[in-house]
């Protein structure tokens, strides 16, 4: 095989497969970037197994083959040489060197059979989404997702795509995000699939401008960007019925100006315990005040958010750092809070939802110290 | 590669019984979620826990692996995508998790060469043992990793490979990682077959037991073993001698080709020389040096009770008629004098003091009296 390629595009490339290298793998040939060149085109390709990254080069191609390189010396010796045209050989012994004009470095390549397969993604289904659209449905679920590897349906988001649009849920046991779009057209396609949280921490560093093309299999997702193509397997765990959990009869409401709530939480629970991060939220007519305690180091806060709270003088006691990942999660300046009793969950939403946008949150309180 | 034929083709023609079952198994479309592989130590369990995967997985199987598809060869690299091996690893230093890292929290960045090397080193001889330093136990961390990667979707052609070595070590400690491993075993997820090897089966959790198939490897012939010194190039005259005193265990064996022969003929002459002649000052120095050596170095004491408790079984089957590899090496005469000195003696009970006496070296006891005890429990075997 010998190519030459521009030193940023190979940069680019390597950089963004590098998030697909593991570092601490037992298989070693997942620290490798699979090359393949064709008369057609040439590709570098990653993995750990969970997701797959192949991107595009341009190359002057003289001869054609495939190769795998450790990744991390091609794009250290990458990163270190200035603007310049970088040609790669590697001989039938997989001998390989990289050729500059600075000098000639030379190192060894494994087979490109000892690489994994790529997974088949034939009869998928082809699905277009606006790279924004797709972003912001991301964001908005992604935060809730379990770490916990012994629930492993809950270390994804589920997207429940039907002609209604897409629904987008994620749990953790503690909160819960449902977040639905009504203009996600799906051409056709309905079905359920728990997407793991690496492929769409992955999705929201890109830069996408224009539609993504979902390509959506019986065992792996896939999305195109351009010329790129990231890949992740699906995890095969049946959801939990989420619809059963949200309460439908909270009928205590409090409205309050979004940023004003989320700035006094952050401040007062900066003083809150250490390991428990409770925090109250007091709810009168007319105001919310936020409290916090922490009898280990004599500390206290107490703020209060102007607010207006239908119902009878409520209590009720949080994880300070739930309670702001949610609250910063609603769209809009006003936030709606839905409450039933100092031990039930509530439901955060957005005063004025975006047009064909359904936002809900759920988060479970914790029991006060009296 | 040459090496590597040798040793894959050898282990399941070495185990023919054996592996008559797993490729029963592995051509039937009843293959199980979970199997338990267990037998006496270097028996090749492991060897054929990894042919067994390989042929799970291969594109063209018949009775054994094709060897040459993709599949085949990435197994013979122990580089397969569909692949999990776990064994003993050193405590991590820091238990916290970094969340916002996907990699193998298992494996310390110090150790993640060994590992790797070893990982290759198995691959080219499936003989070979990994023993990473300082690592006792199968860690939690290990078996968390495997759960949040086994639930992921694959492709539905072959199964996913879980091979768990040493796995008595998973009890280790608090049995957390066993009690983990368990939650994977009770709702193990589709087209995923675990394989726990172990040489201490009784060490496993019965609730591990009761939830996987036993597959009961024994002992290697010593023919094979035969072959294998061969094949590493072991003098001819040595063979017999060697093979005998591995008896089947082919990592024995390994550490045996290490040792001098001349020093390993005169360890186990002197030491039979002194245990069976009643003589007080070599008595006493027996028990002063053994007793040093239980504290200092018990894998020491451990080898040489070992090497004279086979040397015992052996001329136990001498006296029974039975042929051993060790009657045709220059410990034969010495065992006729033995039997000629002691014809009533009981020497199959010898050697189970010998191996009680092994086993009381990691308990803590007073060496002394455990040894003064075992000599004179053995004159009275040998003058019963």
């Amino acid at each position: 095989m010998k190519f030459s390629t521009s030193k940023t595009e190979l940069q680019q490339a390597l950089q963004k497969l590098s998030k697909a290298t593991p570092t601490r793998s037992t298989l070693p040939i997942l620290g490798c970037v699979l090359i393949e060149s064709t008369e057609e085109k040439t590709t570098l390709r990653a993995t750990d197994l969970e997701i797959t990254i192949q991107a595009e080069i341009p190359v002057s191609l003289e001869q054609a083959g495939a190769t795998a390189l450790p990744l991390k010396t091609l794009l250290d010796i990458t990163n270190e040489l200035p603007e310049t045209r970088i040609t790669l050989t590697v001989d039938d012994k997989d001998r390989a060197a990289i050729i500059t004009d600075a000098g000639e470095y030379d190192l060894m390549a494994k087979p490109a059979d000892e690489f994994p397969a790529v997974p088949d993604t034939s009869g998928s289904q082809k699905v277009d989404v606006p790279g924004d659209m797709l972003k912001n449905i991301i964001g908005a679920t992604s935060f809730a997702v379990s770490r916990d590897e012994l629930k492993p349906a809950l270390t994804g988001v589920l997207f429940r795509i039907s002609s209604a649009g897409i629904t987008a849920v994620s749990t953790d046991g503690h909160r819960l995000v449902k977040y639905t779009r009504k203009d996600f057209n799906a051409n056709g396609f309905t079905g359920d699939m728990i997407v793991p949280r690496k492929f769409l921490a992955f999705m929201l560093t890109q830069s996408i401008t224009g539609d993504v093309s979902l390509l959506i299999g019986e065992n792996h997702l896939t999305a195109k960007i351009g010329n790129d193509m990231v890949l992740t397997r699906i995890i095969d765990e049946r959801f939990p019925d989420y619809e059963s959990v949200i309460p439908k009869e909270n009928d205590k409401t409090l409205k309050a100006d979004k940023n004003a709530l989320l700035g006094a939480i952050r401040r007062v629970s900066i003083f809150s315990n250490k390991s428990t991060h409770q925090v109250a939220l007091n709810m009168e007519a007319t105001f919310c005040k936020i409290t916090t305690e922490d009898p280990e180091k004599s500390s206290k806060a107490q703020e209060q958010v102007a607010a207006e709270f239908d119902g009878e003088a409520l209590t009720i006691g949080y994880n300070a750092d739930y309670l702001k990942d949610v609250v910063n999660h609603v769209s809009g300046d006003k936030i709606v809070v839905e409450f039933s009793t100092s031990i039930s969950a509530a439901l955060f939403s957005s005063e004025n939802a975006e047009e064909n946008t359904e936002s809900l949150m759920l988060l479970m309180p914790i029991r006060l110290n009296d | 590669m040459v090496i590597q034929e040798i040793n894959t083709m050898d282990i399941a023609s070495a185990q023919a019984n054996v592996w008559e079952r797993l490729s029963q198994i592995g051509n039937s479309n009843q293959v199980g979620s979970a199997y338990l592989f267990s037998g006496p130590a270097g028996s090749g369990k492991e060897s054929l826990s990894i042919q067994f995967a390989q042929l799970l997985n291969c594109e063209k199987p018949s009775h054994q692996s094709c060897e040459i598809c993709p599949s085949c060869k990435r197994f013979q690299k122990l580089q397969h995508e569909k692949l999990t091996i776990i064994f003993p690893l050193p405590t991590p230093k820091s238990q916290k998790k970094d969340d916002n890292s996907d990699d193998n929290n298992a494996i310390n960045r110090k150790d993640l060469e060994l590992v790797t090397d070893s990982i290759f080193k198995k691959s080219e001889d499936p003989f070979y043992k990994i023993l990473i330093p300082k690592a006792n136990r199968i860690l939690i961390h290990s078996v968390r990793e495997l759960r949040r990667t086994l639930y992921f979707k694959s492709e539905p052609i072959g199964r996913k490979i879980v091979l768990i070595f040493d796995a008595h070590l998973l009890s280790a400690g608090q049995g957390e990682a066993a009690n983990a491993l368990l939650k994977i075993l009770e709702e193990p997820p589709g087209n995923t077959t675990l394989i726990l090897v172990t040489d201490h089966i009784e060490l496993l959790l019965p609730t591990i037991l009761s939830r996987c198939q036993r597959i009961g490897i024994p002992r290697l012939n010593d023919g094979f073993v035969g072959e294998w010194l061969q094949m590493k190039m072991v003098k001819e005259s040595e063979i017999k001698f060697l093979a005998g005193l591995s008896r089947g265990n082919i990592h024995q064996a390994r550490f045996l080709i290490a040792q001098p022969i001349g020093d390993l003929m005169k360890l186990v002459g002197g030491l039979v020389k002194t245990i069976t002649d009643d003589e007080p000052d070599q008595w006493r120095k027996f028990t002063q040096t053994y007793s040093r050596l239980a504290h200092q170095e018990p894998t020491t004491i451990s080898f040489h009770f070992m090497l004279l408790k086979i040397w015992f079984r052996s001329i136990n089957r001498l006296q029974k008629g039975i042929h051993d590899l060790l009657h045709d090496t220059s410990f034969k005469p010495i065992m006729d004098r033995i039997l000629r000195e002691n014809p009533n003696a009981n020497f199959s009970a010898v050697a189970f003091e010998l191996e009680e006496a092994i086993l009381s070296i990691p308990q803590n006891l007073y060496m002394p009296l455990i040894l003064t005890n075992l000599l004179i429990r053995i004159q009275k075997h040998l003058n019963p």
